[in-house]
């Protein structure tokens, strides 16, 4: 038992020995700079000068990679990288960038379909009318020639003595929203239950009277896988993106353990 | 470590060959979608052009100012907003519009574009760079209360003199960064900035929804005439389609906005064709619209060709005031006294001469200058923005969160209402504090000139549908106006025989493109005939009601080429008639009710009338353009004390009369050396040649 430790304990000793002997000497001390290395050092400069470096210019530059390579490892040695916030936080980061480039899988047809079923609410359509109106001013007494010409409309089928409206006339699939921009609030409950094809009416906007006639109306729907495709991708990889680089840190969290002062108090 | 080296080598061999070949003038896409090549009509596409309204003129996080104001909202959160979404202003509360826009634009400041979220992130390294300390953890949690707008103020002053004086260090070591001077800038990272400019562009095409929502790729060119004056001469550059420089053309490469010109010039030959909107001219001291070039030579043809060229249109009204025009320069005229900010941009108080800052008398000025044989530069039309810097803008006078996010975003921090005593702690301790109080019968207030910011603007477009191409060549041929952030919606024609239009007919606007021409076009003479114009304005749902429908002209004098002004109010409210003495409405009794800012039960939803000028000589060059005034209404410093209960503060401005103004009409006479120079550049046309 003791032997076989023994013989443990020296195999560790040598390599713990070689190691520190490669380490330094290959590495610690040893600095390699390779001519492809050199020579985009060079190309930098030049495209940044104007010119190539002359031979003074190529020693600063060399010298300056020499010297900055110099100090870092000398700083690693000194553990000026241990406990230093900024070092800390960029390497975090770092590795947060790298997960999130890590996933380029592109989502399968089925996933992306089974997503949408799931966020059904997100993709809901609302109901959207196509209409044409006829406007009464009530600068000109708009209420009492909408009500005739309504009259007139459905007797007689004449041309009706109504105004022309500043943004237009036909009206082709607007939410109830679209519809308050042009008509005010609540103008599109006038539409809601009523007959399409024939003159309705006369309903008030805040500009006069208006005559109806609508011509389809899509009802508020669920829509089509095909018809949302692009922004389903869209949200998905975002949504992927954030799962994913959540249960990566839970997953690391696992494994390791916190403490905290249980008796910390917060001034 | 080899591949650790070569990782670090690779990311600088990127960062700098891509900085020396000019990527100013290297072109990328954000979209990988093929243009098609005859696009499909969207579904509103309308011959007779559809009305849209929007704000070119938006800063997000990505802006030094913005940043430093506590701004962290990206561009993705401005269009959110501006499609109706909420988003949160940097003080914690929401924002959002009652009605959402057409179109929007994020036009960061293009100089240390990216740089500054950067260099508050302590973990990133561009946060080592000389000169970052005074922005680290600016915007991080726990700072962002109104205890940290001093460190703002100083932050931001800070940083004004850097780069003033840090852009003429770099003039002097300009020889070997000719190519991209920012480079040898102390506290720059290309890297940082290359990447905001894509996330730029990258959310205008994420966010470009043709047919419901157009977004415009762009950035401010943030110049002024020199370090000692400090003239404004801002202007936001948008580019026409997805296509985008590799880095922005900025102030770092030259504050003279005849070289940004001459480089849009380049573009236009790459095939990006792109505009550059001027704005705050009332902040320029004069120099916006002067009659000389850069370099103090007179202007002449081929530089009005140039100017227009680059500038066809110009935001007259934003949240830094007005810029239509101002009482000194138009002293007959009762309404000029609008939303005026006598300052210089950027400059504290320092006052800002008139004299060649405003757009009424930069088009007598073009007259004038046409009149010598020397071209016209300034044939521009007009569009309102808000220049918000919180991503979203602020327009409506009773629901304002001004400008500077947390250094604006309270009533009490904008002097309209007292301070509370904790308030007051807050401000008033606490390392280098530069807040000033003045004690009024209410208590202390803030001593600021943010109560003359304005709940302005708004751009509106006539465009046959909402998509880039078509919204962007409504900017060309200026059938464009603006608001001061009011939706009020306005046609504008200009003919001869408008007279014989039937004004009740539904075929109106067709009728009126057949035989007339819309705002922002020439009007060419038709013998001696007095022209007439058919003005229809609706007022906006939410706002006041319309008080009156003007018309604002300005000639030359044929015998010594002097320019003159008038006004004459075209139509009436509350079925009062015009005076033909003195062309004006009488008074409609509109009042205002400041102890809760309800108004009178007065005024047009709709006025609509043709208009003759009545003391027209058809010898004369002429531009008339259309004002539409609401009634009186409160203004937002009312709206702010109102909203909170208290009084209005009785030396501030507190009524207002919102409005809008068409781009003009140019009447042209045959005898003119217009008819053979008329300045609008046309794209088709160009690459005909």
């Amino acid at each position: 038992m003791t032997k076989k430790l023994l013989s443990f304990l020296c195999i560790g000793l040598a390599i713990l020995l070689l190691d520190i002997w490669f380490d330094s000497s290959n590495q610690d001390k040893n600095i390699v700079l390779y001519d492809d290395e050199i020579l985009s050092l060079i190309e930098i400069w030049t495209a940044q000068v104007g010119r190539p470096p002359n031979e003074e210019d190529l020693k600063g530059i060399i010298n300056q990679l020499v010297e900055e390579e110099i100090l870092y490892r000398e700083a690693l040695k000194l553990g000026l990288d241990k406990d230093d916030i900024i070092i800390k936080r960029r390497l975090a980061q770092k590795i947060g960038f790298l997960k999130q480039e890590e996933q380029s899988v592109p989502p399968t047809e089925l996933q992306l379909k089974q997503y949408f079923e799931s966020m059904e609410a997100e993709y809901f359509m609302d109901t959207r009318f196509s209409f044409t109106h006829l406007y009464f001013s009530k600068e000109k007494k708009g209420a009492e020639r909408a009500l005739n010409s309504l009259k007139q409309l459905r007797n007689l089928d004449t041309i009706p003595d109504s105004d022309p409206f500043l943004v237009g006339k036909n009206f082709l699939n607007k939410t109830a929203k679209q519809i308050a921009r042009d008509f005010g609030e609540g103008f599109s409950n006038n539409l809601i239950e009523a007959e399409t094809g024939r003159w309705i009416g006369p309903f008030k906007s805040i500009y006069g009277s208006h005559l109806v006639k609508i011509s389809k109306v899509v009802k508020a729907r669920k829509p089509n896988y095909d018809e949302v495709k692009k922004a389903v991708l869209l949200d998905y990889l975002l949504e992927k993106k954030q799962t994913e680089m959540r249960s990566y840190i839970e997953e690391l969290k696992n494994q390791y353990d916190v403490q905290i002062n249980p008796k910390f108090n917060y001034p | 470590m080899k591949f650790i080296k070569k990782g670090i080598l690779f990311s600088f061999v990127t960062l700098f060959v891509f900085g020396c070949s000019n990527d100013s003038l290297n072109l990328q896409d954000s979209t990988s979608k093929d243009e098609p090549v005859n696009p499909t009509k969207t579904e509103d596409y309308n011959e007779e052009r559809n009305l849209y309204f929007g704000d070119t003129h938006v800063h997000t996080k990505y802006s030094f100012d913005a940043y430093i104001f506590g701004t962290t909202a990206t561009p993705d959160d401005a269009y959110t907003f501006a499609k109706g979404g909420s988003i949160k202003h940097p003080l914690g509360f929401d924002m959002q519009l009652s009605e959402p826009l057409d179109f929007y634009a994020v036009t960061d400041h293009g100089f240390f574009l990216g740089m500054f979220e950067k260099l508050a992130d302590i973990s990133h390294p561009a946060s080592t760079l000389p000169g970052a300390d005074p922005y680290h953890d600016i915007n991080a949690p726990g700072n962002t209360g109104i205890d940290s707008i001093s460190r703002r103020r100083n932050a931001f002053a800070n940083f004004f003199w850097l780069s003033t004086f840090g852009n003429q260090f770099s003039q002097w070591r300009a020889k070997s960064f000719k190519n991209n001077i920012a480079l040898s800038m102390p506290m720059f990272d290309y890297d940082v900035h290359k990447t905001a400019w894509k996330d730029i562009a990258e959310s205008a095409e994420r966010n470009y929804e043709p047919g419901k929502f157009t977004t415009f790729i762009g950035y401010e060119f943030t110049t002024n005439s020199g370090l000692i004056e400090g003239g404004n001469l801002h202007r936001n550059v948008l580019f026409e389609t997805s296509k985008y420089p590799k880095r922005p053309w900025t102030r770092i490469d030259s504050i003279n906005p005849e070289d940004l010109w001459s480089w849009m010039d380049q573009l236009r030959d790459l095939g990006l064709d792109s505009i550059a909107i001027p704005h705050n001219s009332n902040g320029s001291n004069g120099r916006m619209f002067e009659t000389k070039a850069w370099d103090g030579s007179l202007v002449d043809k081929e530089y009005a060709d140039f100017r227009m060229r680059n500038e066809p249109i110009v935001e007259n009204t934003q949240v830094k005031g007005s810029s239509d025009t101002h009482p000194l320069l138009s002293p007959d005229d009762e309404w000029a006294d609008f939303e005026i900010f006598p300052y210089r941009i950027g400059r504290g108080r320092t006052y800002s001469d008139p004299n060649g800052g405003y757009v009424r008398q930069a088009y007598q000025r073009g007259l004038g200058l046409q009149w010598e044989d020397r071209g016209n530069p300034y044939k521009f039309g007009v569009i309102g923005s808000s220049d918000t810097h919180t991503a979203a803008g602020a327009f409506v006078e009773s629901d304002f969160y001004a400008k500077v996010g947390v250094l604006d975003g309270l009533p009490a921090l904008r002097g309209t209402i007292p301070l509370s005593k904790d308030e007051y702690t807050q401000l008033s301790t606490g390392e280098n504090n530069s807040n000033s109080f003045i004690e009024k019968e209410q208590g202390k207030y803030v001593d600021t000139y943010y109560s003359l910011w304005s709940a302005s603007g708004l751009a509106a477009v006539w465009a046959e549908e909402n998509t880039r191409k078509s919204i962007f060549s409504s900017f060309r041929r200026k059938e464009t106006y603006a608001t001061s952030g009011n939706r009020i919606r306005l046609r504008f024609f200009g003919g001869f025989d408008l007279q014989e239009l039937d004004l009740s007919s539904e075929q109106l606007v067709k009728e009126a493109y057949k035989s007339a021409v819309p705002m922002g076009s020439d009007l060419m003479a038709k013998g001696s005939k007095s022209p007439s114009f058919l003005i229809w304005a609706q007022k906006d749902q939410r706002a006041t009601s319309l008080q009156r429908l003007q018309i604002i002209k300005g000639w030359t004098d044929i015998e010594d080429g002097s320019t003159h002004e008038k006004i004459y109010d075209a139509a009436c409210s509350d079925g009062l008639k015009v005076n033909t003495q003195t062309h004006r409405c009488p008074d409609n009794g509109a009042k205002v009710n400041l102890a809760d800012c309800s108004v009178s039960n007065l005024g047009a939803a709709e006025l609509k009338t043709v208009w003759t000028d009545p003391e027209f000589n058809p010898n004369e060059d002429a531009f008339y353009y259309v004002r539409v005034l609401e009634n009186p209404s409160c203004r937002w410093t009312a709206w702010d004390a109102v909203n909170n209960q208290r009084k209005p503060r009785a030396d501030l401005n507190l009524i207002t009369q919102d409005r809008a103004w068409s781009s003009p009409i140019w009447y042209v006479p045959s005898s003119s050396t217009t008819a053979d120079w008329i300045g609008n550049y046309d794209p088709a046309e160009d690459s005909t040649q």
